[in-house]
């Protein structure tokens, strides 16, 4: 039930490059980016560079968790009723835009990314966002719909490569 | 460049909506605030083992995790009918403390602060957090991250994670509370209380010194009489983790005080054929439609309800500055929704301040952190303040252990009478007759909804913390001439 982290802890020293899963795995598809996070995580050819954290929590605290990183790769479900489900979309920081104005409940990426940057907050030189487009409406239980759960390893073999050699990968 | 705006409006199916119907005239004929619901939550835990709920209810939202914690491991307390050691009990309040200086700061900086720092009809890009910065100075920005570091680190000392709890158990805590810990807590919490201070400045020297806020604040576009609820300890005194419910009428006038485990007697429920989700009243007031006054059962359950509600508060800074409230604002209770912003930051400074407390108790130290359940399991209800609201949570199970029924009851819900109400009401005063509606005119209907702060992500059951937006309005040929969406 609990998400597969895979970093070292409260307090401990961080690593180099931060991997966010983020979404509900209790809410259907809306997982999708925490169990595709999980897979590239056991793709990676350095793992003991990255930290792997799960967070279906508000944008905020997910900008919050990439300070003192070099690198940070979010993936998170999105939905583009454009775009057939499984599609990835991909993004960096400089795509995100702020808010349109004040939201009732909870600040998206770009508020919180600019708060963080105006706060001084140590962000990571390079933030990619990969969104996989998903068919609404989301349901409750764990697992995928079947139609997202078969793309899965491919989604995270795309992903592990960029991230070694693509255009997310670490500057040196 | 190709833009890609990354917020929940992009990631969810459900969302909020308000339309707002005109007249031949051109002035509001009806207005309706929709949200979806589905009861999904409740359905999916049946049949688990109860002991699971307060790590499976946190996921209901990413923004209040640590409310459905509380609330679900205080239902597992019942069920086994079993008592929390004094220590657990202290430790749980203070890492719910924490979470509630953390949560009232984002609402009031982030949501509901841009409205009267940097004004209502400022430009949507400028109508954010990063507008609020650079009318009140860098160093509230820088504060704000810190505060919430704070507060993070201070959850998960205790917790065991930043989001997310997992260290409350059926019968108390899964891990005492170390020296090392507390001192570093100790200064976590020290800077909570002064960062209220430093709050409490901002409501002085930029709301409260511009009339035109003070005058939004008291108009009667934004203001409903309605019943207060809001839990209250053995003194009366607001209290957000334990304690019974005290409910007051318009006037003031205590009307009910109850055990959280009879929130049946008092509450039931209304039903609309345009709204999935429920409309929770006062039973023995009853249901009179969309109406405020003493002989409507629509009551409120939010920051400024519990201080109505309540006698004072039980720290010294936030009884001085909930004295000052009532005494700017023509004396209690208050009825004004936007007076709701400045009840959360009373609520912010008594959070600080009670952490603060408890930081310094000695007794949260000790390794005297659970009781073990021996008794069948069978029902209960475990009940706190969120931040938005008073949240339920009952739980049914067989004499295993494994839920039959769970029902929620959470902050926002309480509020959607209301909620539809003051929306209703600030269309019905502020479109006219010919005038232009405006950007301004729109977010101003939108303020109405903001300050209940809700949650209808969970309200609805529906996805995790985050809930689009979507306020459009319709002339008397049944076209759309304005419409507005935002994310959250």
């Amino acid at each position: 039930m609990e998400p597969a982290s895979r970093s070292a802890g409260e307090g401990a020293e961080k690593r180099r490059n931060l991997l966010v899963g983020a979404g509900n795995t209790l809410c259907g598809d809306d997982g999708v980016g925490a169990i595709v996070a999980r897979r590239i995580y056991q793709l990676l050819d350095n793992p003991e560079d990255w930290d792997l954290e799960e967070i279906c929590s508000s944008p905020m605290e997910v900008v919050e968790r990439m300070a003192g990183y070099r690198r940070a790769v979010v993936v998170d479900a999105l939905v583009d009723w454009e775009a057939p489900p499984g599609t990835v979309v991909r993004a960096t920081m400089e795509d995100v835009t702020t808010d349109s104005g004040p939201p009732s409940h909870a600040i998206g990426f770009g508020a919180a990314l600019g708060l963080a940057r105006a706060a001084g907050l140590p962000l990571p030189d390079s933030i990619h966002f990969y969104g996989i487009v998903v068919r609404g409406p989301l349901v409750f239980g764990a697992g995928l719909s079947e139609e997202l759960a078969a793309r899965v390893e491919d989604i995270a073999r795309q992903i592990a490569e960029e991230l070694a050699t693509g255009p997310a990968a670490e500057v040196s | 460049m190709r833009t890609i705006t990354i917020d929940p409006i992009t990631r969810l199916e459900g969302h909020g909506k308000i339309t707002i119907f005109l007249n031949d005239d051109g002035e509001v004929a009806n207005c309706y605030f929709q949200v979806p619901e589905l009861r999904g939550f409740e359905q999916f835990c049946v049949g688990r083992p109860v002991e699971e709920m307060p790590r499976i209810t946190t996921r209901i939202c990413g923004v209040c995790p640590e409310a459905h914690h509380m609330a679900s491991v205080k239902a597992c307390d019942a069920v086994y009918h079993v008592e929390p050691p004094p220590a657990a009990k202290k430790l749980r309040e203070l890492l719910y403390s924490a979470f509630f200086v953390s949560d009232h700061t984002l609402h009031f900086y982030a949501l509901g602060g841009p409205d009267f720092v940097v004004g209502p009809d400022a430009p949507p890009a400028e109508r954010n957090i990063l507008g609020v910065i650079r009318k009140v100075g860098l160093e509230a920005g820088s504060k704000v991250i810190e505060l919430r570091k704070r507060a993070g680190r201070t959850v998960a000392l205790i917790g065991g994670k930043y989001v997310h709890p997992v260290t409350a158990l059926p019968g108390g805590m899964a891990k005492p509370l170390t020296r090392e810990e507390r001192d570093e807590i100790l200064g976590h919490t020290d800077y909570f209380v002064e960062f209220a201070k430093f709050t409490l400045g901002v409501i002085e020297n930029v709301v409260l010194k511009n009339p035109a806020y003070v005058d939004m604040i008291l108009s009667d576009t934004f203001t409903h009489r309605t019943y207060s609820m809001g839990t209250v300890d053995a003194n009366n005194k607001v209290n957000f983790y334990d304690g019974m419910i005290r409910v007051v009428d318009p006037d003031g006038k205590e009307f009910v005080k109850f055990h959280p485990k009879d929130y049946l007697e008092v509450l039931g429920e209304h039903v609309e054929p345009w709204s999935y989700l429920k409309f929770p009243f006062l039973k023995k007031v009853g249901w009179k439609g969309f109406v405020d006054g003493k002989d409507s059962g629509v009551y409120r359950a939010t920051p400024l309800s519990r201080l109505n509600a309540a006698d004072g508060m039980a720290t010294p800074l936030a009884q001085q500055e909930y004295e000052r409230m009532y005494s700017t604002l023509g004396g209690k209770p208050v009825h004004h929704t936007l007076a709701t912003h400045w009840a959360r930051v009373i609520e912010l400074v008594y959070a600080a301040e009670r952490a603060a407390e408890l930081a310094r108790d000695e007794e949260i130290l000790s390794d005297k952190i659970r009781n073990i359940p021996t008794a069948t399991p069978d029902e209960g209800v475990g009940c706190v303040e969120a931040p938005r609201g008073t949240l339920y949570h009952h739980y049914v199970t067989d004499e295993r252990g494994l839920l039959r029924r769970v029902n929620l009851i959470v902050g926002t819900t309480n509020n959607h009478a209301s909620i539809a109400m003051s929306i209703r009401k600030a269309a019905f005063g502020l479109i006219k007759r010919g005038a232009e509606i405006t950007d301004g005119v729109l977010n101003r209907i939108e303020m109405a909804f903001r300050a209940y702060d809700p949650c209808f992500a969970c309200a609805t059951h529906s996805l995790p913390g985050a809930m689009p937006l979507e306020v459009e309005v319709i002339d008397s040929d049944g076209t759309r001439i304005a419409v507005r969406r935002r994310g959250c």
